[in-house]
């Protein structure tokens, strides 16, 4: 076998050629466009091209070997691995809605900026280069060796399979439904039909060549995201600052950000849009406190309001079908009158509420709410920091490096890789929103930006950016823009000013986040149930062969089990997403930090953890979260319930802790074990 | 003789392993809590809490990880000669 050396350089070789292939392909669109190529063609030359190159680059990194296929044969250098570990992170979330969250939450939108950085401290000081040295496959491995003793190894084992499935599955949903999103968002093709492209070239991919397959084109879906990432915002740096590194020159904007927002307090117009917003919340309040008359009233208004123009004779069709539309939409029952008008005050008077400062710590009304808000933001960095480094997905990749030293230093590389994204967000949300304050604030309803109608009219149910004349003035005021966090991102090209090939770039890019962080986590889904369960519980004598052919059949069943999930559109799996961190945070993480620091850890201890963790965070989210019909009024101390984990973890740590100490000690073999993997 | 420097070399990381995490702990935890109170200052023209929360602590993130790895690849180079001289490996 080549040296590890010129292996190095020969991928350096061949992803620098790739990278100069890929500036062709961006410099011909810009050909084809100029001469007139229609944007759709051009959604679905980005499309298909990115796809077909994942599954080529699957297809000739095909495997059957057991440690190619678990974990590409232990010799992925470190800069490569971190390159393909920051894609396997960069989420559809992170990559889409982001900076979109930064725009409209302001500061506690960067909760998500420092816990999804933070959290590689932890990954690289306490979990990284010991895993590496264990220099197993999966992370029930670890534990189920760690923690052997009375009980079968294999209970610790089936546990953390069951916390793996979870925590991976419903992540994998949402990236899945981030795929089909952003293709049926560029190219117009229905939803599910994107899902299962997506999934086509992620089953090539992972089903041919596994961890081998996956690193390889995690790799080369990088290089997308960073282009993608990075052009839009240095063009609109440049258009702003006149200086093209958005990193550094978006500070020279926020002072006039800061001066655009004071203005735009100030103005009376909008004050004015933002009575016509509270008087509509003050009429649902005043129906809901008449239900169930004011719903009988309002039926039987409806029903005359039908007639009444069908009986007007100038009334033109258009007329009579938006009335009977209005009755069709009207509540069937007072139930549901309640639950439509609960929901439709608290937009009324989210809407009439001054936007937020972007720069302003938690601004609250007063000094209980303001430190309420940073509570929660420090609750939530903290989940999102111990999750990141219990996510069995991230973790698993170190294995795949040569050496502990690697590993070290491929979480350097990680954490680099993801920082040149990520200290980006703040940049875009900023120069964005100063341009969305300046330009399209301000300017008159005739004379509106191309891409507001564009991006208006592509998802009709729920439209990414809407703006009315509310107070009929003809100028657009703040108040009167309705916008979803995710155009921030998808819309910048054209906020820019860039022509449309550079908005499939970043269509591109977001699927290449999206089948990147999906490939990971579907491969890991699958080891967990072929390796853990079926080669170490069902069949230990399964030939190596086998066990590939297994795996490779339960990738599939799960892949379509997601997309199946997926094309439900579930809400509440969306939401569920950042309460998988929770989850990893409570039940994976003590249960692998104490098994390597504290040798008095045993195998009671570790159940006792990984089961009171588990059950304290699915407990706090079952009683707190509306969408799994808890209440708000339920909360400890106001801390939201995706940051159960904030008591998931000392529960989880104290249970590991207190049984441990009142079990007897771990044998000879499993300390020999922990010193084994404390030297490098 | 091998025990000893094994466990000298586990004392070693042990002792980074806590400073680190403990600046890691201050610049997140007890940089955020006083968060409202460092908006007064600016930097260049940047509110402190926000340029820290946005891109500052990310970097010293950075710092620590790029600390870590140089200080362990050093002294595991230390601990395998160290082992070569005792053992002859």
């Amino acid at each position: 076998m080549e040296s590890d050396k010129s292996f190095f350089w020969r991928l350096t070789r061949y992803y620098a050629w790739y990278t100069v292939g890929f500036i062709l392909f961006l410099l011909v669109l810009a050909v084809l466009e100029h001469e007139g190529m229609p944007r759709a063609w051009i959604g679905y030359l980005f499309m298909f091209v990115t796809i077909a190159l994942y599954a080529g680059i699957g297809v000739v990194s095909r495997t059957s070997d057991v440690p190619e296929y678990y974990v590409a044969g232990r010799r992925v250098p470190a800069l490569f691995n971190g390159m393909a570990t920051a894609a396997d992170w960069i989420s559809a979330a992170t990559f889409i809605s982001l900076a979109g969250g930064l725009y409209l939450q302001g500061f506690d939108g960067l909760a998500y900026i420092m816990g999804w950085t933070g959290g590689y401290c932890l990954v690289a000081l306490l979990i990284a280069p010991y895993l590496r040295k264990f220099g197993q496959y999966t992370i029930p491995d670890f534990l189920a060796e760690r923690y052997p003793g009375r009980y079968s190894g294999n209970l610790v084992r089936i546990l953390a399979v069951i916390a793996t499935i979870i925590i991976s599955f419903t992540y994998v949903v949402a990236q899945i439904y981030g795929v089909g999103l952003i293709t049926s968002r560029f190219t117009g093709i229905d939803f599910s039909i994107g899902i299962f492209l997506g999934l086509a070239s992620i089953l090539v991919c992972s089903f041919l060549g596994g961890m081998r397959a996956i690193t390889w084109t995690q790799v080369a879906q990088y290089i997308i995201i960073l282009f993608a990432y990075l052009i839009p915002v240095i063009w609109l740096s440049a258009k702003h600052t006149s200086v093209p590194v958005p990193q550094v020159a978006y500070g020279s904007v926020l002072p006039k950000l800061n001066a655009a927002e004071k203005r735009i307090a100030d103005d009376p117009k909008e004050k004015e849009v933002s009575a016509i917003f509270q008087a509509r919340a003050d009429d649902y309040e005043k129906k809901l406190r008449n239900l169930p008359r004011s719903w009988e009233e309002g039926r039987i208004d409806a029903q005359h309001h039908i007639e009444e123009v069908k009986r007007n004779s100038h009334a033109s069709l258009a007329d009579i079908k938006s009335a009977s539309r209005a009755l069709t939409a009207y509540p069937k029952s007072a139930e549901e009158a309640e639950r439509k008008w609960s929901d439709a005050k608290a937009y009324n008077i989210a809407r009439a509420q001054p936007s937020v400062s972007q720069t302003e710590p938690f601004p609250g009304k007063d000094e209980d709410a303001a430190n309420i808000k940073r509570n929660n933001f420090l609750a939530l960095v903290f989940c999102l920091m111990v999750g990141t480094a219990a996510l069995p997905h991230i973790l698993m990749r170190y294995y795949t490096t040569p050496s502990v030293h690697e590993a070290r230093k491929s979480v350097f590389w990680t954490l680099f890789f993801i920082m040149l994204i990520y200290i980006t967000v703040p940049a875009l949300a900023i120069l964005v929103k100063y341009d969305i304050y300046t330009s399209l604030v301000g300017s008159t309803y005739s004379h509106l930006p191309d891409w507001v109608y564009y991006w208006a009219n592509i998802d009709k149910v729920n439209p990414l950016v809407s703006i009315t004349d509310l107070n009929h003035d003809s100028v657009v005021q703040l108040g009167e823009i309705a916008l979803d966090g995710d155009i921030i991102v998808l819309a910048t090209p054209e906020i820019a000013g860039l022509p449309y090939f550079i908005s499939g770039l970043v269509a591109a890019g977001g699927l290449a986040a999206a089948l990147s962080t999906a490939d990971g986590l579907l491969l890991t889904i699958s080891n967990a149930l072929s390796h853990d369960v079926y080669y170490k519980v069902i069949d230990p004598t399964a030939s190596t062969q086998k066990r590939v052919t297994i795996s490779k059949l339960l990738l599939l069943v799960v892949a379509l089990l997601a997309a199946y999930a997926a094309s439900l559109k579930p809400g509440d799996i969306l939401s569920m997403v950042g309460v998988a961190f929770s989850l990893a945070a409570s039940t994976l993480f003590p249960a692998l930090v104490f098994g390597i620091f504290w040798k008095r850890a045993n195998q009671p201890g570790a159940i006792a953890g990984i089961v009171a963790g588990f059950v304290m965070c699915v407990y706090y989210m079952l009683t707190t979260h509306p969408a799994f019909g808890g209440n708000a009024a339920n909360q400890w101390f106001h801390i939201a319930p995706i940051s159960a984990g904030l008591f998931g973890v000392p529960v989880g740590i104290a249970a590991l802790v207190i049984v441990s100490l009142l079990t007897p000690p771990p044998d000879e073999r499993t300390i020999a074990l922990i010193d084994h993997i404390r030297t490098p | 003789m091998e025990n000893k420097t094994a466990s000298n070399f586990w004392d070693n990381t042990r002792r980074l392993t806590m400073a680190l995490l403990a600046l890691w702990f201050v610049v997140t935890f007890v940089a955020v809590f006083f968060a409202r109170e460092l908006d007064r200052v600016n930097l260049f023209g940047w509110p402190l809490s926000f340029y820290m929360a946005a891109q500052g602590i990310m970097l010293v993130y950075l710092a620590i990880v790029v600390v870590y790895t140089i200080r362990m690849g050093r002294a595991e180079r230390q601990l395998q000669q160290t082992g070569e001289h005792t053992h002859g490996e």
